[in-house]
């Protein structure tokens, strides 16, 4: 049997544990290092594809809600509250990107093409159409339904989780699983050559393991491995202010993310507090500044549990070195804003057991697991690049240098395409879905100087009426359905 | 309405040229936008591609071309795959089927539990776990179930079709649809001097044709995307040596197998097609190895019926079109690049070419962006297949004659260097997103053609031994018992070309090698 130690305390640490010993049954042990483990942020937003992982990890939905106070999500709400543009007579954007496909496609052509031909834009905004954004709009929820019929099968959720109760919860799930633990104040390693030979805790204990798998904040072990310094991702900001103020009577199926003039608010609503980050530029805005607008846009909510954090995160050079797998803010944040760690992790652990070496040597699998996470971090950087490019606001020195700062050729790419044919390029190792770019580079603003040619060539007055329908079905269903608490209140009860 | 293009020009017949009118004439509205196809029936086709893939059934329901009709009319039959003849090492055989094999087992590729039991226990080969392989060794075919729980519903099918009659059959579907046809020659082509856009082409006649959008499906010599473009060609025969092919008919002869037949040579390998009417063979080969006349005899003396006609003598060159799409021309078919037709490829690309076009058909702007995408796609495919291809070559152990001593050991791309050596090591597969061969093609090959893996993957270890022998019992059975009930091939077919036929063909088309399950 395989012997993997983990060092950390984290989400990270606890779900890799669980996942291993679960599905491969292995022997895995935990160390808790002490302080290795405190960057982490405080909520995170779980996309879609996290169910498939729960699913493996024989984690219950209803059990994971009532344990770690877990909410529904449906969709992401961006705000500008860019000035009025007399030029595009227009006052910035606000749009709801959920994440269910928006509209359905007639003949082969894709809802977009659809709505720019049939002039829909003049009415309508483009998440009109879209029963995931109209559900969010109005704090209704409800579980997809599994009938084709019904346009509640188009939908999809994520799930907002209170980042230590979710560690918690794997924790716990983990040691029922037969992981062992303990804990440590500090550790040194014995190498040989490129791998970890053995690892010494600070009470003299020694344990050897086929891997290793570091989650510390700083890559304790992978440092030590390979002390050389790596790269940073490219972001236009470089630090963040997290803040907490009470939550609403209401809860929201909305993350929030909001441009402001020195950065990005992005505000988590939970089901008991609202938790808050606000992303700046520090060689822009001081600290002092940032804590003041943060209070202005809180209103007359208290801010409490504020901490600023740098956005440093290292990359390094190869995520897996030997037999040692930097995990977690270690091995970078492509994406800070948007991403979070626990998905990072949940996607690297299902590449982890994927590709998990049945010989000593891992270098051929460890080769190919740093080229698909290569992949998908630039991926997600992307996403991150297209939201501060595409993202404008006047006056705002922050907003200037941010759609300035340079954006790869891939992204280039991706937006020249979408902008000449109103289609999305797809890039392999992408986590995000077409469907997602769509509604997010149509709701943001980007529109294609073109619908498809071949719409001129259809009958379009079957797909007119079609669209008309769409908008009252959904119309009809929305008023039909629970509030996003009652709906909590309802599953949670005993 | 957008400054659409009204006029498309199609240069070349033959399976691409019309198989590019028909789509045309099917997504156009051809009272807005004229095509014209030129051909020459002075000039040959090479219609090598006989057998296809599932996508053309895809294609064709695209078209809304009804099957029997379809079938009765090019003398088509049925396939579930590509028998492979002494590739790995002489004597052996394998069969390339268009369906998984098993199932996943607790979330675990199923071929890491078969390597499990091979190395521990007893050893079945990974064929009895193919219903697509079984049924056709058995010479049995029957339309695939829709019930993905369903055993039956583990495989898909595609054709076997004469490309001459296929072409004139997509000929009539076009022209019917108003599509113009031109007879003759191109002596000459117009370009705007200052963009280098083709502007006309002039016929031998002096009549002149002019166009927004040409389609070069002149084959290989690339009429408009190389002799007037100069589009340029990456040449990849240094792993694809091949650069000939005979090809040749004869009687149909035993009973009629549903699939195709790839039998390795000295210096190349035999392609054997059965259709309705009659089989057709050819000999792929390189000339370095041996001449056209060891060619022609070779490939004479291995058909098991009386030949008909001489064969058809074709020469290539391995590789890719720089840009499939340069400037206002696009390259459809054998003028796009040459992939020899071992996997059936050839009619796909042409589909693939097509498919791409009609997501990013251009307006007169000719948007700079719409082409890189589908040349960016098209790129990615073309070297997938290529990959897919050379392994077929690399991954052999005959040593029999310089051809094979050639392949055997020659550098292949890093990129399939280093898929070949995870699936050495523990029977990892390389996933992408998109594309034409995945997980089930890859096994079939790598074992077929002996490469097997020294260990599997350590998830396979979560069951007990006879447990696990209990699993795989029950899968073979089920695969067994469901292959002895299928009908046989040639019942099927005559059942469903019959004038007043009962038998109704309920499985879904789809852009897929591989069956629902």
């Amino acid at each position: 049997m395989k012997k993997v130690i983990i060092a950390g305390s984290n989400a990270t640490a606890w779900l890799t544990a669980h996942s291993l010993r679960r599905q491969l049954g292995f022997d895995v042990t935990v160390v808790e290092l002490k302080g290795a483990c405190a960057n982490g942020r405080r909520v995170e937003s779980l996309p879609p594809t996290a169910h498939s992982f729960h699913r493996s990890a024989q984690f219950n939905e209803l059990d994971l809600i009532k344990r770690t106070n877990a909410c529904f999500q449906l969709s992401t709400h961006y705000l500008n509250a860019a000035p009025f543009d007399p030029e595009t007579k227009k006052s910035g954007y606000d749009f709801v990107h959920s994440f269910a496909p928006i509209g359905v496609d007639f003949d082969g052509l894709g809802f977009q093409h659809y709505f720019k031909k049939l002039g829909l834009e003049a009415n309508n905004s483009f998440d009109d159409f879209s029963i995931g954004c109209q559900m969010a709009k109005n704090n209704k929820f409800v579980h997809p339904v599994s009938n084709g019929q019904s346009i509640l099968s188009t939908l999809e959720y994520g799930l907002k989780v209170d980042t230590l109760a979710y560690t918690e919860y794997c924790k716990k799930a983990a040691k029922q699983s037969g992981v062992t633990s303990l804990m440590a104040d500090s550790l040194t390693l014995n190498l040989d050559s490129w791998k970890i030979a053995s690892i010494v805790l600070d009470n003299g204990l020694t344990f050897t393991a086929d891997l290793y798998v570091d989650t510390t904040d700083d890559g304790l072990l992978h440092r030590m491995l390979l002390p050389k310094k790596s790269t940073q991702f490219s972001t236009p900001c470089s630090s963040v202010l997290r803040f907490t103020t009470p939550s609403n009577s209401e809860i929201s199926t909305n993350t929030r993310i909001q441009a402001i003039n020195s950065g990005i608010l992005k505000s988590v609503p939970l089901a008991d507090r609202i938790e808050h980050e606000l992303f700046f530029n520090d060689s822009i805005s001081n600290e002092d500044n940032v804590i003041a607008q943060a209070q202005i846009l809180s209103g007359s909510s208290a801010i409490s549990d504020s901490e600023f954090h740098a956005l440093d995160y290292q990359v390094p050079e190869t995520f897996w070195l030997g037999n040692c797998i930097a995990l977690g803010e270690n091995a970078g944040m492509p994406d800070p804003v948007c991403g979070g760690e626990i998905q990072l992790a949940q996607r690297a652990v299902t590449r982890i057991i994927e590709l998990f070496p049945a010989a000593d040597d891992h270098a051929l699998f460890a080769q190919e697991y740093n080229r698909v996470t290569k992949l998908e971090y630039s991926r997600l950087n992307e996403f991150q690049l297209g939201l501060f490019n595409l993202t404008h606001q006047q006056d705002s020195d922050f907003w200037q240098a941010s759609n300035e700062f340079p954006i790869p050729e891939s992204l280039q790419h991706k937006l020249a395409v979408f902008l000449q044919s109103g289609n999305i390029a797809k890039y392999e190792q992408d986590p995000k879905p077409v469907s997602f770019w769509l509604s997010f580079l149509l709701g943001i603003g980007v529109s294609p100087k073109h619908y498809d040619p071949l719409l001129d060539m259809l009958d379009t007055a079957q797909a007119e009426l079609k669209t008309k329908r769409i908008l009252e079905i959904i119309q009809k269903t929305i008023g039909q359905l629970p509030s996003h608490r009652e709906y909590l209140n309802h599953i949670l009860q005993p | 309405m957008q400054d659409n293009i009204k006029k498309v020009v199609i240069v070349g017949g033959g399976t691409a040229g019309w198989m590019a009118a028909a789509t045309l004439s099917r997504f156009l509205d051809l009272q807005k936008c004229d095509v014209t196809l030129i051909e020459s029936e002075q000039i040959g086709t090479v219609g090598v591609g006989e057998a296809t893939l599932p996508h053309l059934r895809f294609f064709n329901a695209r078209l809304g071309i009804d099957e029997r009709d379809f079938m009765r009319r090019t003398q088509s039959t049925y396939k579930m795959g590509i028998e492979f003849v002494n590739w790995g090492k002489s004597g052996d055989a394998y069969i390339h089927p268009f369906g998984d094999y098993a199932h996943k087992i607790n979330g675990k590729s199923f071929h890491h539990y078969w390597l499990r039991n091979r190395k521990e226990d007893q050893s079945f080969p990974l064929s009895d776990y193919s219903l697509p392989v079984k049924a056709a060794k058995a010479n049995k075919f029957q339309f695939p179930s829709q019930d993905a729980s369903s055993v039956l519903s583990t495989f898909s099918y595609s054709y076997h079709v004469d490309a001459g009659l296929y072409a004139g059959y997509l000929r009539e579907y076009a022209e019917a649809k108003s599509v113009k046809r031109i007879e003759g020659k191109v002596a000459s082509v117009q370009q705007d001097k200052e963009t280098g856009f083709i502007q006309s082409v002039k016929m031998e006649s002096g009549q002149i044709v002019e166009g927004e959008l040409f389609l070069d499906c002149s084959g290989f010599r690339g009429l408009l995307i190389e002799q007037t473009l100069k589009t340029g060609y990456q040449d990849w025969s240094k792993w694809l040596i091949c650069n000939s092919a005979q090809a040749i008919g004869c009687k149909s002869s035993g009973e009629l197998e549903p699939y195709s037949r790839a039998t390795a040579q000295e210096a190349g390998w035999q392609w054997r097609i059965p259709l309705q009417h009659r089989t057709g063979n050819g000999y792929v080969y390189s000339s370095d190895f041996i001449s056209d006349d060891q060619a022609t005899e070779t490939l004479l003396s291995h058909l098991d019926a009386e030949p008909i006609g001489t064969p058809n003598q074709l020469r290539f060159l391995t590789g890719k079109r720089n840009k499939v799409w340069n400037k206002n021309c696009i390259a459809v078919g054998l003028s796009s690049g040459f992939l020899e037709p071992l996997e059936s490829t050839s009619i796909y690309l042409i589909q693939d070419a097509l498919t791409h076009l009609i997501e990013h058909f251009p307006t007169l702007a000719f948007e700079s962006a719409k082409i890189d995408e589908f040349n960016r796609v098209m790129d990615i495919e073309y070297e997938r297949i290529r990959d897919f291809l050379i392994l077929h070559y690399h991954a052999t152990s005959r040593q029999d004659s310089p051809f094979w001593d050639y392949v055997r050991t020659m550098n292949i791309p890093d990129s399939l260097q280093s898929k070949m050596a995870l699936f050495k090591e523990q029977g990892h597969i390389v996933k992408y997103d998109d594309g034409l061969f995945l997980e089930p093609s890859w096994l079939a090959v790598y074992v077929g053609q002996g490469v097997i893996p020294t260990g599997f993957h350590p998830g396979a270890l979560d069951m007990d031994k006879v447990r696990l022998n209990k699993v795989l019992a029950e899968l073979r059975s089920e695969v067994q018992e469901a292959a002895r009930g299928m009908t046989s091939h040639q019942k099927t077919l005559e059942e469903y070309l019959k004038e007043d036929s009962k038998l109704q063909n309920q499985s879904n088309a789809a852009a897929s090698l591989y069956g629902v399950r």
